[in-house]
C-alpha cells in the first residue's frame, strides 16, 4: 500500500487530480452538464495514460462534478446535478438571506468529508461492502423509493396536502413514455419524442430554474443578497458549524457511502435520505427548508460519499453504481483491466494507487472549491439582474439541449417550467414533483418485479414484508412519518402541563 | 359563494380533471402498465377533491404570490419562442436575439443605453464561450 501511495503522489498524478477536480467542479456547476458528461468527455484522453493515472483523472472529474452541482443549487436554486436536489432546499434560502458564501464554503468542506469517508470505505472494506449490493433485490429498491417518497410529507410540513399532490404529479409525469415492465406506451399523445419519457435533466432545470428566472423579473428585489464588503469565505464560521454538526456530517457520509453501493440508487437518493435523517434528528426541525446549514451539510456529504461507495460494486462486482461508474468501467475494460474481487489482489497496485488518488483529489477539492465558490458567489450577487436573467436563460437552454441534443427537451423544459411557476403561485413546491419524477420509475420497477417474483414463488406477502432489509427500510419510513407527529404531541403535552399546574 | 372563490379551488379542479384523465387512459393498458398510472391518477383525483373540500369548508389562509404577473408571463413567452426557434435558426443566433429580449424585459427602471449595451456585450461573450466549449471541446452538435 505504501508503494501505491507513493505512486499516487507523483507530480503527474497530482496534476491530474487537481485539473480533474477543477474541470469537474466547473462542469457540475452548469445546469444540464452532468458528471456523466464530464467523465465521458475525458475518457478518450485516458487511453494513452497508465491505468492508475487514467482512473485518478476520471475519479477526480467525477468527484468535482458531484460537488459542483452545489453551486447552481445554492446560488440559482437549480441543482447542477440530481445529487444536489436536497442541497437546494436549504442552500438557496441561505443565499437569499446573504449567507450564500457560507453555504458554498460549508458544502465544500462537507463534500470533502463525505468524499474522504466514501474513499476510505472503498480502501478498507470494498469486498465485504459489495455483498450488501447483492442482497438488494427489486423489493428493497421499491421500499427505498417509498422511503424517498415519504420525504415529501416531511419536506412539505405546513403544506402537506399540496406536497402530497405534488408527489402524485411527479409520479404521473414519471409514467410518461414506455412502461418499465410490459412495454405499454403511456401518455405520449402519439409523439415519438416522448417514448423515452421525460428526461430528468431538462425536467430539473424546468421545474427549479424557470420559476426562479420568472421570479427575478417579477420584483425589483435582488436575486440574492450581496456579499458583505471585504468578506472572506467565512471559513472559520463554516468550520464551527461543521464541528457543531459533526454527528450529522459523519452519519450522512455513511448513508451516502451505503446508498452509493446500491446500483442505480445514486446521489439524489443519498442526499435526500441523509437530509431526511438530519431533519428528523435535529433539535431545530422547523429551520429545515428555510436555510438550515445542517441540511446543506447532510446533502453534500452524502452525495459526495456516493462517489467512493459507487466504486465498490463497480470494481468488485463489475456492476456500475451510477452512469459515470459505467463509463469508468468501460475505460477499465479498454485498458485491459478485469474487474472483480481478484482485482484487489492481482492488480492491487493499480487499484490502491487509484483509491489514494481519489482521496488526494477529494482533499484538493477544498482549495479548488473555496476559490471557485468565492468567485461564483461574488459574481452572482453583483451581476445586474437583467444580465443574470439572460445568462441563466442561455445556460438553461444549452443545458436542456446538450443532454441528448434533442430540441424537444428544450420545449419540455419550458413547458414544465411554466407549469411549476403556475403551481408555485398557488403554493405548490417543485421538490415533491421532482421526488415523484425521480423515484417513480424505481418504485414501479421494484414493485412489478417484486410482484412477479412473489407470485411465482407463491409468497407475495413474504416477498414484500418478509425480507430483513425491506423491514428495516419500512421501519425507517414509518419513523420518518410518525416521529415528527409523536414529538409534536409530546411537546404539546409538556407545554400544557404548566398551564394546568 | 365567496368560499368557491378561494385560491385553491381552481388548482384542485385541475387536479381532479388530470387525475380523471390518467385513470381513463389507464383502462386501455396492461395490468402492470396500469398500476402506477392508476395510483398517480387516483392520488391526484382524491387529493384534488380534498383540496377543494378544504378550501370550500374551512377557507384556510392562502398566501398570494409576490410581484407582478405580466412581466414573468412575457418572459415565459420569450423562453417558449426561444425554445421553438432554437433548432430553426441555430443556437448562437437565437441565444443572442433572445438574450437581448430578456435583458429588455427584465430591466425594471428606465433603461440607460450604455448599461444595456454593456449587459448585452457581456452576455454575447458568454454565448460565444459556451458555443466554443460545447461545440469544440464537448463535441455537442449545436443547431
Amino acid at each position: 500500500m505504501l508503494d501505491a501511495f507513493v505512486s499516487a503522489v507523483t507530480p503527474f498524478n497530482l496534476l491530474l487530480a487537481l485539473v480533474g477536480v477543477f474541470l469537474g467542479t466547473i462542469i457540475g456547476a452548469l445546469p444540464g452538464l452532468s458528471a456523466t458528461m464530464a467523465v465521458a468527455v475525458l475518457v478518450p484522453f485516458t487511453f494513452t495514460m497508465d491505468p492508475a493515472s487514467g482512473l485518478i483523472a476520471l475519479g477526480a472529474v467525477y468527484t468535482g462534478a458531484i460537488y459542483g452541482g452545489a453551486y447552481a443549487a445554492i446560488l440559482v436554486n437549480t441543482p447542477g446535478t440530481p445529487a444536489a436536489i436536497a442541497t437546494a432546499l436549504d442552500g438557496f434560502p441561505m443565499a437569499k438571506r446573504g449567507d450564500g458564501d457560507l453555504a458554498v464554503t460549508i458544502s465544500c468542506f462537507a463534500s470533502a468529508t463525505g468524499g474522504i469517508i466514501g474513499a476510505l470505505a472503498l480502501l478498507v472494506v470494498a469486498p465485504p461492502l459489495a455483498t450488501i449490493a447483492l442482497k438488494f433485490g427489486p423489493v428493497e429498491y421499491f421500499w427505498l423509493a417509498i422511503f424517498g417518497l415519504s420525504l415529501i410529507a416531511v419536506l412539505s410540513k405546513g403544506a402537506t396536502l399540496k406536497g402530497i399532490l405534488g408527489g402524485f404529479i411527479g409520479l404521473a409525469l414519471s409514467t410518461v413514455g414506455s412502461a418499465v415492465v410490459g412495454g405499454d406506451v403511456r401518455y405520449t399523445f402519439g409523439q415519438p419524442a416522448l417514448l423515452g419519457g421525460i428526461h430528468i435533466i431538462p425536467a430539473l432545470i424546468g421545474l427549479y430554474c424557470v420559476p426562479v428566472l420568472l421570479g427575478m423579473v417579477a420584483t425589483n428585489d435582488p436575486h440574492i443578497e450581496q456579499a458583505a464588503a471585504g468578506g472572506s469565505n467565512r471559513i472559520g464560521e463554516a468550520l464551527r458549524l461543521l464541528w457543531r454538526s459533526k454527528f450529522n456530517l459523519i452519519r450522512s457520509s455513511v448513508v451516502g457511502t451505503v446508498v452509493g453501493i446500491l446500483p442505480a440508487a445514486g446521489g439524489a437518493v443519498a442526499g435526500l435520505v441523509a437530509y431526511s435523517e438530519a431533519r428528523r434528528t435535529s433539535k431545530q426541525k422547523d429551520e429545515f427548508g428555510k436555510g438550515a446549514a445542517d441540511g446543506v451539510i447532510a446533502s453534500e456529504s452524502a452525495n459526495s460519499a456516493t462517489v467512493g461507495g459507487g466504486f465498490v460494486p463497480t470494481l468488485v462486482l463489475g456492476i456500475p453504481g451510477t452512469p459515470p461508474d459505467a463509463i469508468i468501467l468501460g475505460a477499465l475494460m479498454v485498458q485491459g483491466i478485469r474487474v472483480g474481487p481478484q482485482l484487489f489482489v492481482e492488480q492491487a497496485s493499480t487499484v490502491y494507487t487509484f483509491i489514494f488518488g481519489l482521496l488526494i483529489a477529494t482533499l484538493l477539492m477544498i482549495p479548488t472549491g473555496l476559490l471557485i465558490g468565492r468567485v461564483a458567489f461574488k459574481s452572482i450577487s453583483n451581476i445586474p439582474k437583467p444580465a443574470l436573467a439572460a445568462a441563466i436563460g442561455v445556460l438553461i437552454m444549452i443545458g436542456s439541449y446538450a443532454v441528448e441534443q434533442n430540441p424537444t427537451h428544450v420545449v419540455m423544459m419550458v413547458i414544465l417550467g411554466a407549469f411549476a411557476w403556475g403551481a408555485a403561485r398557488y403554493g405548490f413546491e417543485a421538490s415533491p414533483i421532482v421526488l415523484g419524477l425521480i423515484l417513480g420509475p424505481i418504485a414501479e420497477q421494484g414493485f412489478v418485479q417484486g410482484w412477479l417474483i412473489g407470485t411465482a414463488s407463491e409468497n407475495l406477502l413474504g416477498e414484500f414484508f418478509g425480507r430483513p432489509i425491506s423491514l428495516a427500510i419500512i421501519f425507517f419510513t414509518l419513523m420518518t412519518l410518525l416521529w415528527p407527529m409523536w414529538t409534536e404531541r409530546r411537546a404539546r403535552k409538556i407545554r400544557e402541563v404548566p398551564a394546568n399546574g | 359563494m365567496d368560499k368557491l372563490r378561494h385560491r385553491d379551488v381552481i388548482p384542485s379542479l385541475v387536479f381532479v380533471l388530470l387525475g380523471g384523465f390518467f385513470i381513463f387512459e389507464a383502462r386501455s393498458m396492461t395490468t402492470f402498465g396500469a398500476v402506477f398510472p392508476m395510483l398517480a391518477g387516483g392520488g391526484m383525483l382524491i387529493g384534488g377533491l380534498a383540496l377543494c373540500g378544504r378550501a370550500v369548508l374551512f377557507d384556510p389562509i392562502s398566501q398570494r404570490p409576490v410581484g407582478t404577473f405580466g412581466r414573468p408571463l412575457l418572459l415565459l413567452l420569450v423562453l417558449l419562442l426561444w425554445a421553438l426557434a432554437l433548432p430553426m435558426i441555430g443556437f448562437a443566433e437565437s441565444a443572442l436575439l433572445a438574450a437581448v429580449t430578456v435583458i429588455l424585459v427584465a430591466t425594471q427602471e428606465t433603461p440607460r443605453a450604455k448599461t444595456i449595451a454593456a449587459q448585452i456585450l457581456g452576455v454575447a461573450i458568454l454565448i460565444a464561450v459556451i458555443t466554443l466549449i460545447f461545440g469544440t471541446l464537448l463535441k455537442v452538435q449545436l443547431p
